[in-house]
């Protein structure tokens, strides 16, 4: 597979997992990552000290999907439209598969303005499987270290 | 401060809305409450084992220094040069001998005393500062400071008592279970606003009433231990309580007894159409305190702060007020130096619980936001909070406000409502 190939293979990737999300479709962002994958959610902070602590640490494909089932079974959430712009996807190549990219996600509530909610980058590892390319290591590393209210939904 | 006749005259099983929303009382709760008698957690000493290290903090809407100097003292100055006030450190957190103001250069040293400034004697004989000058008398404000078991507390009051007084003999044993003197190892902060009220975190932490409404995290997957036996301590001011609450699941005696027999044979009393995690792992927690049976704890200290220990998490968090209507919470997760890699892994792993994105305290953010659109609904009105009668007592039984309740009667006696 050629460079091209593969950068366009990352955008599908990247494109249908914000999409799935903003969507709230949870069975399609869950087909965007592997059978073996892990999730996380870091401040800026805890990578800049070194501390392991992450907003959401969801370190096997198990904790993915009772995460995704919590969201939509069992969380109280306020109902919001999340709107995820995802840009600079950059494949950096090695093996597993690096790639970065960042993302700004805007948040609006019913009958209020909307508003930047969290801005960030990504920092994945991604694996072809069944022919298809998905994510098997996603961190995503928000830019700032203090979250407006709450995070409901993966990134 | 007006209008004294705020409060209800059923009592303490009213709250007026305005305590939440009322700009002239929120002022009145910084003057009286965070600069007053109070001790307010601002670190843990192990986020400064060597001299010069220092973090930031903050005692309410203070920002604050902590320091430890040479000689292993701990203190605590507000971060504000004593020139012009510009803010001085903009570090989270760093190692130094001195802090030195950008715009004019008056360096400090770690204890906040005035070390020097540049041209105290002019240029060429003129200018400059008079040799009235005293550098002593131009140090940093410091706090009062005290320590407890590795946690620092400050306060802009020198006459606060003693902590372990403070905090009160009824809470006192289960602070010191998580802090019971070995050394600490912090794993990470979390950081994040809510928009609502700084009591509003605290009552939570003294409302057992809600958590089995609220939080279905537990009852989705099955999880549920009937009758959980709860207790509310409170001390005798009213102001810090802890709830101690049977662990929603069992507490693993040691890793042989563990999962997965363990979890799986703990889910399978409940009811088969019960959704499964496809995890169960995340639950998969260590009795780790050799005098306890099984229990979970939530306390809150006088005024803002809260501690927990729930499943192998353990944690603070400070509600810092930033106005009426809003708050930053900011949390620190730790363990102790002893810990194997297998028991950080826990504490990291129950801290999916826990934060903005916790997979119970997500609920209560959410529901914190709502609380306060409605307490600044005008015209005010009043909670209501009769849940367990009327009184302040300590009780053990579920569906109780009265460490609310307790908490009010020491708020009005501070704030003379």
């Amino acid at each position: 597979m050629n460079d091209r190939e593969l950068f366009f293979e990352a955008h599908v990737l990247y494109t249908a997992c914000s999409a799935a999300l903003d969507a709230l479709d949870f069975s399609a962002f869950l087909a965007c990552f592997a059978g073996e994958c892990s999730y996380s959610i870091h401040s800026k902070e805890n990578i800049d000290r070194g501390w392991p602590l992450a907003f959401v640490s969801c370190t096997s494909r198990g904790m993915l999907e009772d995460r995704v089932a919590a969201v939509q079974k069992s969380s109280f959430i306020v109902p919001r439209v999340q709107r995820r712009i995802v840009s600079g996807v950059h494949v950096l190549g090695g093996e597993p598969l690096r790639s970065e990219a960042s993302f700004a996600v805007f948040e609006t509530f019913d009958g209020k303005a909307t508003t930047l909610f969290m801005a960030g980058r990504f920092e994945d590892t991604l694996v072809h499987e069944g022919g298809v390319l998905k994510f098997r290591e996603r961190r995503a590393i928000l830019d700032s270290s203090i979250v407006p209210n709450s995070l409901p939904y993966p990134l | 401060m007006k209008s004294l006749a705020l409060w209800p005259g059923e009592g303490l099983t009213r709250i007026p809305h305005a305590v939440y929303a009322d700009d002239t009382i929120y002022e009145q709760e910084l003057a009286r409450i965070f600069h007053g008698k109070s001790w307010n957690y601002v670190a843990l000493e192990a986020e400064l084992p060597r001299a010069g290290d220092f973090i930031r903090s903050f005692v309410a809407e203070t920002p604050v220094i902590v320091t430890r100097a040479a000689d292993g003292e701990i203190s605590v100055l507000v971060n504000r040069c004593s020139h012009k006030g510009v803010q001085l450190c903009q570090a989270y957190a760093g190692n130094t001998k001195t802090f030195a103001c950008p715009y004019h250069q008056w360096s400090f040293d770690l204890k906040g005393k005035l070390q020097g400034l540049p041209f105290k004697n002019g240029v060429d004989g003129q200018g400059g500062f008079g040799p009235d000058f005293d550098l002593a008398r131009h140090g940093l404000d410091r706090l009062t400071v005290t320590t407890h078991r590795g946690a620092v507390f400050a306060s802009f009051s020198r006459d606060v008592p003693p902590f372990p007084e403070y905090i009160g003999p009824s809470n006192l044993p289960f602070f010191e279970r998580i802090f019971d003197g070995r050394p600490l190892r912090v794993l990470g902060k979390m950081r994040h606003t809510v928009d609502t009220n700084w009591k509003t975190l605290i009552e939570n932490f003294k409302d057992p009433y809600h958590a089995t409404l609220l939080h279905v995290f537990f009852a989705t997957f099955g999880i549920w231990r009937a009758g959980q036996r709860t207790e509310v301590r409170i001390d005798e001011t009213g102001g810090s309580s802890t709830l101690v609450q049977q662990s929603p699941v069992v507490l693993q005696k040691s890793r042989a007894d563990e999962i997965d027999a363990g979890i799986a044979a703990q889910m399978k009393v409940y009811r088969e159409d019960f959704m499964k995690l496809a995890e169960p792992k995340i639950l998969s927690a260590l009795r780790e305190f050799p005098e306890d049976e099984d229990t979970v704890t939530m306390q809150t200290l006088w005024p803002n702060c809260a501690f927990h220990q729930n499943l192998n998490s353990l944690g603070v968090r400070l509600a810092l007020p930033r106005g009426p209507h809003q708050i930053e919470v900011h949390w620190t997760f730790f363990g102790y130096e002893s810990d194997d890699d297998d028991m950080t892994r826990r504490r990291l792993m129950h801290a999916n619980f826990f934060g903005p994105g916790g997979l119970v305290t997500g609920d209560d953010i959410e529901v914190w936001q709502l609380n306060q659109r409605g307490v600044s609904t005008k015209p005010p009105g009043v909670c209501r909070v009769e849940a367990g009668g009327s009184g302040t007592d300590e009780a053990d039984f579920v569906i109780t406000e009265t460490a609310v309740r307790a908490f009010y009667k020491h708020y009005r006696r501070v704030m003379e409502l």
